[in-house]
């Protein structure tokens, strides 16, 4: 029998526990608004991770994050609202809904599972379309999505929107799900099934005829992702304690389409490290932006950075490399064949 | 329900589907060629309407000077925009120059916030072109007849000039076969450019009508209707001019429709309503209603 | 006229030409023959600037093309007809030979050689208003090639003009390929078709995976055993 204790194991228990420290350190030392922006770069790292699937590996370019965030959250906002502030506000609906109040964890994987069913049906029909109008299709999920949440006053409040949720998300919670959600893709996108995705992203027809299931493997990518997504935009709810339709508006979807295409769109990692960057970076020049009062000027720089990382680095800072500590003491891996377009 | 009812949504729809024509004749022209959707030609239209406002308030200037002046500086910025941020792009895929797109869109949006100021502001059209007439129990204003003048005129220069001058000619080429026409030696940068420039001077214009309807511009106005006005574009078959204003004036009937004759409750859904009409008729038919064959190339 | 020297290009990662020279001189035809992917088209395509060699020299009448546009390659007087024909279908024959001369500035040497193209086409003629895509296989291939004699070219580079035309067809533009030199352009032909290509040749070029394994006269060529059974079809 092979050994538990292989190089890569020990180097990823090693990994966790070094940043179950690094956590327990923070939330130890760091004030409030500090563990905020961390508790987001865990969220981030769920949205960015997710979001992968689709837009990274099997090659379909989704604008909807945010319409599966905003089910989510909505969905868990509602589950897990105190019975004190469900009176308040969601006094329309029935009875047997003023008198229960679900765990948070629970609701959050509900809400997940929600915005993944909503994704089966959307899917097979959004993904029977492909490039840029899957993207406007996507895109147009999202507008209905937030017209339903804006509108639907007896469940969602309309535009005064849910409040007095728990402040649930904590940093264990936004780690520990970012932790998940990248183990899940990164087994994913190395098993057979990953292999698939990738064939299909580069060349559909060939692997049509090479026997892979196509539609199959765009659509349970797709709600793979939902599925995050929906559970991202639960923890973003629990760690904001309201949402408005807002909440899960385009720029949101912009922002983790800007993480993903920074880090690199093709590599689990890549990701991570887009989502971490693109939660600091724009902390930082909000701050600027504040102290110097030139309103807009932090989403100047990151919309020129995005088009310049599209002019000169389009593959983003990993391409479809992975950074793996356990290969850095090896020799030097394979490197996959790029996905360059021929010069025109 | 009466009959005047029934007229005054139309006009109503006529306008509004007039204006989105003018922005999806730019978005179509730029698709053909490059396959781009272009999501900041309607953050053009918002720059459009800001350059139109300076001269609405300086009520000594004519109003020829709100409509043209805009028109000929937002062909100069799409050109710009071409040449900066689509260019270094040739030959990339599809995703890229998307990206790209939304990249300029924020950048313009948020250029505007920097300069001028994140809130909206007020514009407001000397009296005479908003005063209301009244023709046989159906009110409209001289500005909604200054539309449809409008757009009429510039869609017949328009495609004069595409199916008569050489760069329209090019142009054309361009759109049916990109990689033919670099090779046989048709300059489709410039094609390209023309595109840009047209299409960009039209959403220039279709900044001062929208302005002028709706009596109130802000930095973030553009992106809704220039996605939108892409919708008319696919809904009328992507590439041609003639699809893309059928396009526009049939989504800026349903639209107006959806919100005139359906019970209020469901007037907020009227964005959900445009995308649920673009999913039909791309399941149904695929090229859209004037489409010519191939539309798809993914 | 036509110098090609250690040419190499590359798609991404994949190489299709390694260095690979030829040459073509004033007044000949000259054919390249070889398999699918042997980098026949890649060839041709970066001698007119659509593609950028990775390394090599391409020489026309003695001065460098390499980095120049594909438009201003033509103005040099180096004309492209390409594979798989590409005529715009949607656009008239007339259109279609208008922008065969896009980048000419002489409206009325323009409006001559128009008359001279329906004079060798005159089933082109017959139909010049009419959209290029309702013409037969056969008559877009006359169109490809008037279009792009229209720029006036020295060096015309034919890419499989045969190609899914029958027999008869075949023979008809293998006639006007020779009655093309014979006005003094000269061709650089590629084909599939090796057997007739060689026929009307001076000399010709076989190409395996990128690069040149044999070269010589045509009728050289044609009794090569090797080739005879690899590419002609013959024994």
């Amino acid at each position: 029998m092979k050994s538990f204790l292989t190089r890569k194991n020990v180097v990823l228990l090693g990994g966790i526990v070094l940043l179950v420290v690094l956590l327990g350190v923070a939330d130890a030392t760091l004030n409030n608004y500090y563990l905020r922006i961390l508790q987001l770069m865990g969220i981030y790292i769920v949205l960015t991770a997710s979001l992968n699937l689709t837009n990274g590996f099997t090659g379909d370019f989704s604008l909807g994050h945010a319409a599966f965030m905003a089910i989510g959250g909505y969905v868990s906002a509602l589950l897990t609202m105190p019975l004190a502030a469900r009176a308040l506000q969601l006094a329309d609906l029935p009875a047997w809904f003023q008198e229960f109040a679900m765990p948070f964890p629970l609701a959050t994987v509900l809400g997940g599972l929600l915005a993944a069913l909503v994704a089966l049906p959307v899917g097979l029909v959004v993904l029977r379309l492909r490039g840029h109008y899957l993207a406007v299709m996507t895109l147009g999920l999202l507008i209905v999505v937030k017209s339903l949440a804006s509108n639907w006053e007896p469940v969602t409040r309309g535009a005064r929107g849910l409040s007095g949720l728990d402040s649930a998300t904590t940093l264990w919670w936004a780690f520990g799900w970012a932790v998940v959600t990248v183990f899940v893709v990164w087994r994913l996108v190395h098993s057979p099934f990953g292999r698939s995705m990738i064939a299909v992203r580069d060349d559909s027809v060939a692997a049509a005829s090479r026997g892979i299931y196509v539609f199959q493997i765009r659509l349970i990518a797709f709600i793979m992702s939902a599925f995050f997504g929906g559970v991202g935009g639960a923890l973003l709810a629990h760690q904001l304690t309201a949402i408005t339709p807002p909440t899960y508006s385009f720029d949101l979807t912009f922002l983790i389409v800007i993480m993903l295409v920074i880090g690199g769109s093709g590599s689990v990692t890549g990701s991570v490290i887009g989502a971490i960057i693109m939660t600091i970076v724009p902390v930082i020049l909000r701050d600027l932006e504040r102290r110097f009062e030139l309103p807009g000027v932090s989403q100047i720089i990151i919309a020129a950075a995005l088009i310049a990382f599209m002019i000169f680095r389009r593959q983003g800072l990993m391409g479809s490399r992975e950074m793996h500590p356990s290969t850095w003491f090896m020799k030097k891996p394979a490197t996959p064949v790029s996905v360059d377009a021929p010069q025109q | 329900m009466t009959i005047n009812y029934i007229m005054q949504q139309l006009v109503n729809g006529l306008a509004l589907g007039s204006i989105y024509a003018l922005l999806a004749i730019g978005l179509t022209m730029v698709y053909g060629i490059l396959r781009l959707i272009n999501f900041a030609h309607g953050d053009l239209m918002m720059l459009g309407a800001y350059v139109s406002s300076i001269f609405i308030s300086a009520t000594i200037l004519p109003i020829l000077f709100a409509v043209v002046i805009p028109t000929l500086l937002m062909a100069l910025m799409g050109l710009i925009v071409e040449r900066t941020a689509y260019r270094p792009l040739r030959g990339a895929p599809e995703v890229a120059m998307l990206i790209t797109s939304l990249g300029v869109s924020r950048l313009l949006q948020n250029s505007t916030v920097l300069v001028l100021s994140p809130q909206p502001r007020a514009f407001r059209l000397p009296g005479d072109l908003t005063q209301t007439m009244n023709v046989g129990g159906i009110r409209f204003t001289q500005l909604d007849v200054l539309t449809f003048l409008l757009v009429i005129a510039l869609m017949v220069l328009l495609t004069l000039y595409i199916n008569r001058s050489k760069t329209g000619m090019a142009m054309r080429a361009s759109s049916e076969n990109l990689r033919a026409a670099r090779l046989i030696g048709i300059n489709v940068n410039w094609a390209i450019g023309a595109a840009f420039v047209l299409g960009s001077a039209l959403a220039g214009t279709a900044g001062f009508l929208w302005a002028s309807r709706y009596g109130i511009i802000d930095p973030f106005m553009g992106f809704l209707p220039g996605v939108k006005a892409f919708v008319a574009a696919v809904i009328g078959g992507i590439g041609s001019i003639r699809g893309a204003v059928a396009g526009g004036v049939i989504l800026g009937v349903a639209e107006i429709g959806f919100v005139g004759f359906l019970p209020p409750e469901f007037s907020g859904y009227r964005d959900a309503f445009v995308f649920s009409l673009l999913l039909i008729v791309l399941l149904v038919r695929p090229n859209g209603l004037f489409g010519k064959s191939e539309v798809e190339r993914a | 006229m036509l110098e090609i020297r250690n040419l190499s290009v590359a798609y991404g990662k994949i190489v299709a030409v390694s260095n690979l020279s030829l040459t073509v001189n004033e007044g000949e035809i000259v054919t390249v023959v070889g398999g699918n992917g042997a980098g026949k088209t890649t060839t041709l395509r970066t001698v007119s600037g659509v593609l950028k060699p990775r390394s090599g020299e391409i020489l026309f009448k003695g001065k460098s093309m390499v980095g120049l546009s594909p438009e201003a390659i033509v103005t040099r007087g180096i004309s492209h007809s390409p594979e798989g024909r590409m005529i715009f279908g949607r656009l008239t024959i007339t259109e279609n030979l208008k922008l065969g001369a896009y980048n000419r500035k002489d409206p009325s040497g323009v409006k001559s050689d128009m008359e001279r193209m329906f004079g060798m086409f005159p089933v082109l003629e017959q139909r010049k208003s009419q959209r290029a895509g309702t013409l037969s296989g056969g008559e877009q291939q006359m169109l490809a090639i008037a279009r792009s004699l229209m720029s006036r070219p020295n060096l015309l580079l034919l890419d499989e003009p045969s190609l899914g035309l029958a027999p008869l067809l075949v023979e008809k533009i293998f006639d006007v390929v020779v009655e093309l030199r014979n006005e003094g352009v000269t061709i650089l032909l590629v084909e599939q078709n090796a057997n007739e290509a060689l026929r009307i040749s001076d000399r010709a070029y076989v190409l395996e995976t990128g690069t040149v394994t044999i070269e010589g006269p045509s009728t050289e060529l044609i009794n090569n055993p090797m080739l005879r059974a690899a590419y002609l079809g013959l024994d």
